[in-house]
């Protein structure tokens, strides 16, 4: 004898389905008193990131409703909506909560359907029992336990000491575009004690947080530090999370021990090595998530995972991956989201690692890195992190020097390439020799360095998918434009969201006055290392 | 007092020239020990000082020769203090007088060595920009006009050979065989007036100094505008078109008032150096532009205020509040083009100029630590040597050792020569109340 009783959504098109209801209405259809409407305008509206916030925040079910094919209003948004369901699914599978989403076409003719449907639906949850989000303990948000006050602000970052010289204004990529904002100003209205004008600031979320301001501030101002924690004492919300924050979402759900992750390792294929206790441990980061998020622009940086595993297992090394592994938070941190769900994050994560036995913990992510060395001793104590963290290119740099990898002879052409340094792995880690090692070691390749690089590289645009809008775009077109005046061919990452972030801009379509992009072949680092030691099966290069 | 009396004065530069006058003029015996082969210091290398655009070498070369040619001061040039014992009113001082291979008293200063030496190494005084030879003054105006053998250049030291120098030299002052020499002197107490060294920003990169060749320091600028300098007084890019430069940015402030590299202190001659640089350069071509870029104006001297306003009313120059955020070449013109942002408008803005003029940080010599050690003085945190108290402002922690200049903390050229006379005023005071000390004047060959 059960009391559950399924919560749903249904998103429903508002030329199809949702008449649909009113018909089953008028004509006094019988159907469960389980679902809650929402009127869309398409089904092709929904994204992702509704669906999974949906989740988050309890919904045991989320129905998706539209047009029959060939029916759309706007000719295309059902088949739309076709693609974005299934790339929800691939994440849902990975949570193990495909069963909770559905996909229905009913038309405004078919009230009767409309009450069929519901009804097979809610059934459907109902014997799938509650959502575990409905029990959740923790979740995102403003955390209201930190600094509610400028002055505390003020004083840990050191803003006080700002000589308004102005450098940081004439440094921002951002400022460079759009001249409302300006980090020194920001720090002038914390300064001033002036809380109100700072909430009101877009600027605050405008920051991409590269760090090159505080890199080169002569009075030693950690703006990185100020913004995380400004962002933190002022109203949170999800307003400004690109993909609909649906990262940050996954965040929210993945910080509740009750959820695990079925499919975490669905990407380990046959004959790769792995192991589930050991020395070294392989965090994976978000991205088994990354390419059904990214459906709609045809970014595919989960490669990574399969060319990394595939080096370690060259070198010898049988890398830990966890099926439990979460989320490490870093996008809560920087959208100020943290709430109670971060430091859960940090815990779970670090217990996960512990269970282990690893001593090394690798990251392809950077993000992910400085989260474990600079935020979770925040939470969890200085001491927390009793093991070793590297950055991948750490590792495989290493592997070369000790001579474990068989990299093959040098071919007389070189294809020159660059390296993008990402913000979080250069300014924040401050590891810019280990890729560059890397890189010198592959045969074949010829590094040549853009005019900003290393400490004073320029980032890829976005961090913590926050704010891409048009400053982003061109901030990328620049940076690409960057390596092809370098010239080089390949523009080398050692990200996965540098990775993302540039292809993203390529693949962009463009109009007929749209400026030619730059012609650079994006490439992640492990990949590019795989191809040359020839693990990569039928790779060109 | 009595007459063989006698004080140590370490630097001879311009805050130790002042000391060393004053201490001789009252009748106390000085040795001056210099490290480098000539007297002159940091102020023989500027073209013009400030506020009164007066040729520094004019001023300073009396001086200079004054300094050498009186007969109660003893100068040892390309000579290093080694060892310091005793206390006040009586210090016994090793002094290494380096081998020059080259007798001061047979060499004439006729230069024939020099023209003739075939090595050539990149010349110290002039910053790098230009060459002197492994026999050298090291620039013209050299006290004393002996020359000078580089022993790590030499092309005898390294092969045996050579001696182009020898064969060339008609008074047979030059010796290879030459070899240090240690010397104990008794004095009764000690004025160190070091001097400083120029920063240069490698490491900022933003700035690209050492990238683009026509960034320079104040320093390197000062003698391209110098009449005697590397350029001949033209003013020329360091790039290879050597094109005049008509469009001049100066940076102020690099790295200093900076705590990110360890210098939050203020250099306190840049606003005014580099106003009389943007003025000479328009003096030298009325169609020159300048453009200073700053943290806050910090003209706080007597007629210094009036000298910025004189640079912006007379000579037009562009004070502009802020510091630029990087410097980009363009590799094609080797043009500099300098992202600031307008505080009217809030714009980021470029612009782009021919040469760009770094204000970068002067900073202790890089041997402040050995001297400290030496002298048994104690440095502050950025290695300047540290006076006990406000009110004892020439004094070092060791009683009986005195400093004057820019070893102690940033000034200018009179607060340096303030502050020999001051330590002159010191010292005798130290050697009447300690009058043990200082009886020996004879010196002894180790």
């Amino acid at each position: 004898m059960t009391t559950f009783e399924p919560e749903i959504v249904a998103l429903c098109c508002n030329w199809c389905s949702y008449a649909g209801a009113d018909l089953a209405g008028v004509s006094r259809i019988q159907y469960p008193p389980n679902v809650r409407i929402l009127r869309v305008m398409c089904s092709g509206r929904v994204e992702v990131g509704h669906i999974i916030r949906a989740l988050e925040m309890g919904a045991d079910g989320v129905l998706v409703t539209g047009c029959h094919p060939g029916d759309c209003h706007y000719i295309s948004g059902n088949e739309q909506a076709e693609k974005a369901i299934a790339a929800t699914k691939e994440i849902l599978t990975v949570l193990g909560m495909e069963d909770r989403l559905s996909l229905e076409w009913i038309s405004a003719a078919e009230g009767q359907r409309f009450g069929q449907v519901m009804t097979d639906f809610v059934e459907r949850i109902r014997a799938l029992g509650p959502n575990p989000m409905k029990e959740a303990k923790v979740s995102r948000g403003n955390p209201g336990d930190v600094p509610g006050r400028l002055e505390d602000l003020v004083d840990r970052t050191g803003v006080m000491y700002c000589l308004e010289c102005g450098k940081c204004e004439a440094t921002c990529p951002i400022t460079r575009m759009e001249i409302a904002y300006s980090p020194m100003l920001i720090v002038e209205e914390a300064l001033r004690d002036l809380p109100e004008e700072l909430e009101a600031d877009k600027g605050l979320w405008n920051c991409i947080t590269c760090g090159l301001c505080s890199h080169r501030c002569p009075s030693g101002v950690d703006f990185l530090e100020f913004v995380r924690q400004a962002r933190e004492v002022e109203t949170s919300s999800c307003d400004r999370c690109a993909h609909g924050g649906v990262f940050h979402a996954l965040a929210g759900i993945m910080a509740n021990e009750a959820v695990s992750q079925p499919g975490r390792l669905d990407w380990v294929e046959d004959g790769m090595e792995v192991a589930e206790k050991g020395e070294l441990l392989y965090f994976t980061g978000c991205l088994p998530y990354f390419e059904p998020v990214l459906w709609d622009v045809d970014v595919h940086p989960a490669g990574a995972l399969g060319s990394t595993v595939r080096v370690m297992n060259h070198a010898g090394i049988v890398p830990v991956v966890m099926a439990d592994e979460r989320c490490c938070g870093h996008d809560l941190v920087w959208s100020g989201q943290s709430g109670t769900a971060f430091a859960e994050l940090a815990r779970l994560n670090v217990e996960a690692i512990k269970a282990t036995g690893a001593r090394r913990v690798v990251f392809t992510c950077p993000e992910g890195l400085r989260t474990f060395a600079k935020d979770y001793p925040r939470v969890l104590g200085e001491d927390a992190i009793d093991f070793e963290l590297l950055h991948i290119t750490q590792l495989f740099a290493e592997l070369i020097e000790e001579g474990r990898l068989e990299l093959p002879e040098g071919t007389d052409e070189a294809v020159p390439l660059t390296i993008q340094d990402p913000c979080r792995l250069g300014r924040h880690m401050g590891i810019v020799d280990a890729p560059r090692k890397v890189l010198d070691s592959l045969p074949g390749y010829e590094l040549r360095e853009m005019e900003h690089h290393g400490l004073n590289a320029h980032c890829c645009g976005t961090s913590s998918w926050l704010n891409c809008g048009t400053f982003s775009k061109r901030i990328q077109v620049e940076r690409m434009t960057q390596a092809e005046d370098a010239g080089a061919d390949l523009l080398v990452t050692a990200c996965p969201k540098c990775f993302s972030h540039f292809n993203c801009t390529l693949n962009e379509p463009g109009s007929d006055d749209t400026p030619p992009k730059p012609a650079v072949e994006i490439v992640d680092i492990s990949v590019l290392l795989s191809k040359t030691l020839g693990l990569e099966g039928g790779g060109d290069r | 007092m009595t007459k063989d009396e006698s004080v140590l004065i370490i630097g001879g530069g311009i805050a130790g020239f002042q000391a060393a006058l004053d201490l001789a003029a009252a009748g106390v015996q000085v040795h001056m020990v210099e490290k480098s082969p000539s007297i002159g210091g940091r102020m023989a290398q500027l073209d013009k000082t400030f506020p009164t655009n007066d040729c520094s070498i004019c001023i300073l070369a009396p001086k200079m020769i004054e300094t050498y040619g009186h007969k109660n001061i003893n100068v040892r040039t390309y000579a290093e203090v080694q060892k310091v014992s005793g206390s006040i009113g009586d210090f016994q001082v090793e002094i290494l007088q380096k081998a020059r291979f080259v007798y001061e008293d047979k060499c004439t200063g006729c230069g024939a060595c020099m023209e003739k030496c075939p090595k050539k190494v990149s010349s110290e005084y002039e910053m790098g920009l230009a060459d002197r030879r492994a026999i050298y003054f090291p620039f013209a105006q050299a006290v004393p006009r002996v020359a000078t053998i580089d022993k790590d250049a030499c092309i005898h030291f390294k092969t045996g050979k050579c001696l182009l120098c020898v064969k060339e030299c008609q008074a047979g002052a030059i010796d290879h065989k030459m070899e240090d020499e240690v010397i104990t002197v008794n004095v009764g107490a000690i004025i160190v007036a070091t001097g400083f060294d120029v920063y240069l920003p490698y490491e900022m990169e933003e700035y690209g100094y050492g990238r683009y060749e026509n960034v320079v320091t104040a320093m390197e600028f000062e003698r391209i505008i110098n009449a005697a300098g590397p350029t001949h007084g033209h003013m020329q890019r360091l790039s290879e078109d050597k094109g005049r430069p008509k469009r001049l940015a100066f940076i102020q402030c690099v790295g200093a008032r900076d705590v990110r590299h360890d210098r939050p202190y203020c250099s306190a001659v840049c606003c005014m150096h580099s106003t009389k640089e943007a003025m000479l350069a328009r003096e030298h071509h009325s169609d020159t532009d300048s453009w200073i870029f700053y943290t806050d104006m910090r003209a706080f001297g007597k007629g210094f205020w009036e000298y910025i306003e004189r640079g912006e009313r007379d000579y037009g120059i562009n004070y502009i509040r802020g510091k630029p955020g990087e410097i980009i070449e363009d590799p094609e013109t080797k043009d500099l083009i300098l992202y600031y942002t307008d505080r009217e408008t809030r714009e980021v803005r470029a612009l782009e100029v021919e040469m760009v003029i770094l204000a970068t940080a002067l900073i202790p010599r890089a041997d402040a630590p050995e001297v400290a050690q030496i002298l048994g003085i104690e440095m502050d945190e950025y290695n300047f040597f540290k006076a006990p108290n406000v009110m004892m402002s020439t004094d070092t922690t060791r009683e009986g050792v005195y400093m004057a200049g820019y070893c102690q903390k940033p000034m200018d050229i009179p607060d340096a020569v303030a502050q020999g006379s001051a330590t002159a005023a010191r010292a005798m005071e130290a050697m009447a109340q300690n009058p043990k000390g200082g009886t020996s004047q004879k010196e002894v060959t180790a």
